[in-house]
């Protein structure tokens, strides 16, 4: 009952009137300032009033005229309070029309009221009254007289009757309706909706809850879907207000993909760059081509020399006067040379290295490794040694990287790969996917089989790990991150097998007793006629048992001798555990 | 449930960072042989961000086996190996990340900015790729640090006080606080309303840019966040408006730990302390990782020590079934789950060491007596008790109390008396009979350090009532609520401890804020909005509707306290129709607060200390 005063309080601070009524400090409490509890229907009376005429604050229940605020709080407490749910449904319901009724409000009260014009506010609050009686429930076809009787809700049902064609509302049909006996709905909470717990409705869901449990707000469009633009808050249970799309999903992390972008802005510079390094290759390959008939004996090393010049233009000695990378001005001392497959001038600086020969032999061994995206094509040399020591091609600090880079990447990631440490990797990563496909129970028994041999890994590694901590010290001969690798992959190892080391353990365990059963097993299957027939009465015996002792137990009951109740439940316990196992070694010649 | 949760973010980013790469050339292999074996590439500021969010085993179950830093140049080539970069998209990161690709270590480059990067620098670096090894560029938004499930905390901040005059950012401190905000937003997804206090020219200055930032950013990733039924609010604080929650002793576990040892990116350095076993000198303090720190960590210290003895005693009861290794059986029980034990029993340990050592230490610092005086003294704004607060205070001040035998107590240590002091000084600031300077000259005759005698006057510089924002209704002094747990709009305010606690009386101001927020009564003119985007101002305007923001992300310029994370945390535990995130530029203990000020305070010139 203290909530209806509440309402005063509330009211007012929605309104930004600083006067509370007394006592509505603690009463405050259990609406929000937007959730308003259908009593404020009441409030456009009780709000004029404050503001513009004292005389016309009323009862919204009997219409009896009230003075002042304090006065109908004390008046509903002393008054209302029997009223029975069919009140709190009332107040469930107004509440659903609250946005409606604010506009309303607005319109009707507020612009009216302020001002001098009491006159018109006494007429429309007396409009008000008429709209009440004309209002019933659509859906509340076959109700309690009790409930249609209530002013209170029809009170505030017909703001939003009027306003339908104007705001959107959130429809009701749906709403649980308060059969007098309702608890609400959120887990836990049990408590008997009324007037003391309040009786409301969620508006999404439906279902009724307390006052307490629905204290959340979200907005709602005409099909009972949140709606974030053009929804209308409405007031909702917990599940309802947490189970929004847009409440969850928060955590997700959100991350943005740039790799598209990335790739675009890469390819504009990357493809030029690219066809420069295909010119540049083959121009390459011609020259190791023309070498080969050098080699064979074909050409003659000065005709190499011509055909170097004539593959790309040497650039004119007038055109650059510096090295293209180093700038150093060319001179007595700073040589001028040409990139073979550019053709560019740079210098012949070993130091700087802007240029350097670059021996026959290791061009071939470059080039011979074959990238995984090109073609297949004929292997070059070897050369003989006349050719393949002598001759060397020189080449710029550029075009080297772009010839060579990839290549030389490509080949130090294979032979990486084919280490020890990457076979070993390998063979773990084998091991696990197998282990991890083993779903079918007969199988588990070879899990054991493969748990051991990553044991046995695990041993291997760490006395590797070992050996490189003792080398450090002895010699200092140490590479640092191969060992960092090596421990990781160690207590990578040792910490699968911790995780694995339970489900290891139950398995080994039902080995154990598969075996056991194997061996019991063998014999049971031959189970002699005899044994089967000496069972099979010792299990009647038993059932016979366990009737008398059912029986028995009946009767204990009856005469409320609970002390030897438990004996006879332990005994029929001891005797069922019997018969199960009988009928379990039995089998299907049970009987 | 969804609620905000940093971990569940970070472990979610994670999944982004190390999930297999697809490759393209190989078909996709067969489970388990499509993983290789990786490189984690950092860089010095998000080395930490990761440390405060996973484990190594974490990364070894991903088959990250080598972790390394960008910085360093020593590293071999293993060519073999792809890499994945987790880096802060700074100037100097992406320079070095340039060099890398440009002849590259590894494989290949799977790059995660943890923020925001601008095109020029994406540009710079794809330029850099003319060997096209770079797989895939993404941005995750983890510019800040993790460090409870709904606290967050900049990035190594250089000054987060100003540097050159009071109230100022200093660039690269600015910088850094602006990253953090802007992509803790980003990973929730967050378009918020944006309001700050006025009276500070840093809050302000940081509440605009985020708002340039939400509403200019080129990328458009804040459209891409999630259509809310109302704005989320972001409130940008600053820690001058109450100077008071950092200056008090907390009687709370993390906040304690803080005090007594410092937490520092969520681990604690026991090395100091005498006889700790190799595996207790520092430890990690993760809520998701253990769960007594989980269930203890906003306990106050009673509750605490129960809180732990259950624990022991639970431990105790499993160990004992297992110290009776009578059969085989029961051996073979204790060895299958010997990791486990080992864990449990060294978190045992763990706990058991930290809060001995800080029941210690208030005894040695004389606490109980201490904090008792600065709680009541700061719970009321009253100054008619004036005469007997200082009393207290001088005998405190000038060691002049004794035992019950007569004898005189141990002396309080220096700090412990600047703060009292500092209390009384803020109280006292306005009132007639303040005798702070008589106390002072009293203080330097006993050999007080000349930084700790201007400390007071920098403290009233930085945040002395006229700094302060005008209190409309209440003073920081007055206790915020004294009933036990006030509803306001739906939403349940714990009383935030006992109020019948003597040293839990202290609310923090922060409280009343988030109250006024609920009730939708923030002082707009102390707390304006940031102006901007058509959206905000619709949502300033409303459509009449009173609601109160559902999502509050609160961030406290100058240094947020534990003690206001757990506020923040029993709000979120205690309502679920309200979500909030609580951060700020670092967390100082009541001796880090003390020594910023002192730090910046040199700095700000003695021109206006006078």
């Amino acid at each position: 009952m203290a909530k209806r005063r509440v309402l005063g309080a509330q009211h007012e601070g929605a309104s930004g009137r600083p006067e509370k009524p007394e006592g509505s400090g603690t009463n405050l409490v259990p609406n929000g300032s937007g959730t308003v509890i259908p009593e404020v229907a009441v409030y456009p009376p009780s709000s004029i009033v404050t503001s513009a005429s004292p005389m016309t604050l009323s009862c919204p229940i009997c219409s009896e005229k009230m003075v002042t605020l304090a006065q109908l709080n004390q008046h509903l407490d002393d008054e209302h309070t029997t009223v029975d749910n069919g009140t709190g449904d009332r107040r469930g319901s107004s509440i659903g029309i609250e946005k409606d009724f604010k506009n309303w409000f607005k319109e009707r009260v507020i612009d009216n009221f302020i001002g001098p014009q009491q006159q018109r506010e006494q007429k429309k609050l007396k409009q008000l009254d008429v709209f009440e009686s004309n209002f019933t429930f659509s859906d509340d076809g076959g109700d309690t007289p009790k409930r249609s009787d209530n002013d209170e809700g029809i009170h505030n049902g017909s703001p939003r009757r009027r306003h339908k064609k104007k705001v959107m509302s959130v429809p009701r049909s749906h709403w649980q309706k308060p059969s007098g006996n309702d608890f609400c709905h959120t887990e836990g909470c049990n408590k008997s909706l009324g007037l003391k717990n309040g009786l409301i409705n969620c508006r999404k869901c439906g279902k009724l809850f307390c006052d307490y449990h629905t204290m959340y707000r979200m907005k709602l469009n005409e099909k009972l879907e949140n709606d974030t633009v053009h929804g209308i808050w409405c007031r909702v249970c917990a599940s309802c207000f947490v189970g929004r799309d847009c409440w969850n999903g928060v955590n997700e992390g959100f991350h943005n993909d740039l790799s598209y972008d990335f790739h675009r802005l890469r390819d504009k510079k990357v493809v030029p760059i690219n066809l420069d390094r295909l010119a540049l290759q083959k121009r390459l390959f011609r020259l190791l081509g023309f070498l080969e008939l050098v080699d064979s004996g074909k050409q003659s090393l000065a005709s190499y020399r011509r055909f170097e010049r004539d593959l790309v233009p040497w650039e004119d000695d007038k055109e650059r006067h510096d090295c293209k990378i180093c700038h150093w001005k060319f001179s007595l001392f700073v040589r001028r040379h040409h990139c073979r497959v550019c053709g560019l001038s740079v210098c012949g600086d070993p130091e700087r290295g802007c240029s350097m020969p670059v021996p026959l032999d290791l061009v071939t061994k470059i080039l011979n490794i074959r990238l995984p995206e090109e073609e297949d094509r004929d292997k070059f040399g070897p050369f003989s040694e006349r050719i393949g020591k002598i001759v060397s091609i020189r080449l710029c600090l550029d075009c080297k990287r772009m010839l060579f880079v990839r290549r030389f990447n490509y080949r130090d990631c294979k032979k990486l790969e084919d280490g020890d440490l990457m076979k070993e990797f390998d063979r773990f990563s084998e091991l696990r996917s197998r282990i991890e496909k083993v779903n079918d129970v007969t199988d588990e028994l070879r899990l054991i089989d493969y748990f051991s041999k990553i044991e046995q890994m695990a041993m291997a590694l760490s006395g590797k790990v070992k050996g490189m901590e003792k080398a450090r010290e002895e010699a200092g001969d140490f590479n640092v991150q191969e060992y960092r690798l090596y421990r990781s992959f160690q207590q990578r190892i040792v910490g699968y097998l911790q995780e694995n080391l339970p489900k290891l353990r139950r398995i080994q365990k039902r080995k154990i007793a598969e075996e056991k059963r194997l061996m019991e097993g063998k014999p049971k299957k031959k189970l002699l006629k005899r044994d089967i027939r000496i069972k099979r009465e010792k299990l009647m015996v038993l059932t016979e048992q366990k009737f008398m002792i059912e029986n028995l137990h009946e009767e204990y009951k009856k005469q409320r001798k609970f002390d030897d109740l438990q004996a006879l439940d332990d005994n029929m316990a001891d005797l069922e555990k019997e018969i199960g196992e009988l009928k379990l070694e039995l089998g299907e010649d049970a009987f | 449930m969804s609620d905000f949760d940093l971990y569940r973010v970070a472990g979610n980013y994670l999944q982004t960072i190390l999930a297999p790469a697809k490759d393209a050339n190989k078909k996709v292999a067969q489970s388990g042989n499509s993983q290789r074996i990786r490189v984690l590439l950092l860089d010095n500021q998000t080395s930490s961000i990761i440390s405060m969010i996973t484990t190594q085993s974490e990364l070894l179950r991903h088959e990250i086996y080598l972790i390394d830093k960008l910085e360093n140049s020593d590293r071999d080539n293993l060519r073999n190996l792809p890499c994945i970069c987790f880096l802060k998209p700074s100037d100097i990161t992406v320079s070095n990340l340039c060099n890398e690709i440009g002849s590259p270590r590894y494989k290949n480059y799977e790059i995660y900015f943890n923020n925001v990067v601008s095109k020029p620098r994406l540009e710079r670096l794809a330029e850099s790729d003319d060997l096209e090894i770079v797989t895939k560029v993404a941005e995750v938004f983890q510019d800040y640090y993790t460090v409870n499930k709904a606290l967050y905390t900049s990035v190594n901040i250089a000054n987060p006080l100003g540097i050159t005059t009071v109230d100022t950012w200093d660039p690269e401190s600015f910088d850094t606080a602006l990253d953090s905000v802007v992509s803790l937003l980003l990973s929730f997804k967050l378009k918020p309303v944006i309001r700050y206090e006025s009276n500070s020219k840093m809050a302000t200055k940081l509440a605009s840019s985020v708002g340039f930032e939400i509403n200019n950013n080129s990328d458009k990733l804040f459209d891409e966040a999630t259509k809310k039924d109302i704005a989320p609010l972001l409130l940008i604080l600053d820690r001058k408006n109450d100077p008071i929650t950092p200056l008090l002793f907390p009687w709370t576990y993390q906040s304690m730990i803080h005090e007594v040892f410092g937490i520092k990116n969520n681990t604690v350095d026991l090395s100091a302390l005498p006889n700790v076993s190799e595996e207790l000198k520092t430890v990690v303090l993760n809520e998701t990782q253990d769960q007594f720190y989980h269930d203890s960590m906003y306990l106050n210290f009673g509750e605490l020590s129960e809180s732990l003895k259950r624990f022991i005693d639970k431990y105790r009861e499993k160990t004992k079934t297992n110290s009776s290794l009578n059969s085989i059986k029961d051996m073979k029980f204790f060895l299958e789950n010997y990791p486990e034990f080992k864990k449990t029993s060294l978190n045992v340990s763990k706990h058991m060491l930290l809060s001995s050592e800080i029941d210690k230490k208030i005894n040695e610092w004389r606490m109980w007596e201490v904090s008792e005086f600065e709680q009541t003294m700061v719970s009321n704004s009253d100054h008619s008790h004036h005469q007997r607060e200082l009393e207290q205070l001088e005998a405190l001040l000038f060691d002049r109390k004794n035992n019950d035998q007569g004898e005189p107590l141990s002396p309080l240590s220096r700090e412990t008396k600047l703060k009292l002091l500092s209390l009384y000084a803020l109280k006292y600031e306005k009132y007639t009979g303040n005798e702070t300077s008589r106390l002072l000259r009293m203080l330097k005759k006993d050999h007080f350090p000349d930084q700790y005698i201007q400390f007071i006057a920098v403290l009233l510089k930085y945040a002395g009532s006229s700094k302060r924002l005008p209190n409309d209704d209440d003073s920081i002094f007055d206790r915020v609520a004294n009933s036990s747990g006030t509803l306001i709009n739906g939403l349940t305010f714990g009383s935030h401890g006992d109020s019948s606690n003597v040293y839990m009386q202290h609310i923090p101001r922060l409280q009343n804020i988030l109250m006024k927020v609920a009730k939708c009564k923030l002082n707009s003119s102390h707390y304006p909005y940031v102006k901007g985007g058509k959206q905000i101002e619709q949502e300033i305007t409303g459509t009449g509707d009173r609601v109160s923001p559902q999502e509050i992300v609160i961030f406290i310029v100058g240094g947020v306290t534990y003690e206001e994370a757990r506020l923040v945390a029993e709000l979120n535990k205690t309502n679920s129709g309200l979500r909030c995130l609580i951060g700020g530029t670092h967390i100082p203990s009541t001796n880090g607060f003390v020594e910023n000020l002192v730090d910046s305070g040199s700095t700000w010139g003695a021109a206006g200390l006078r």
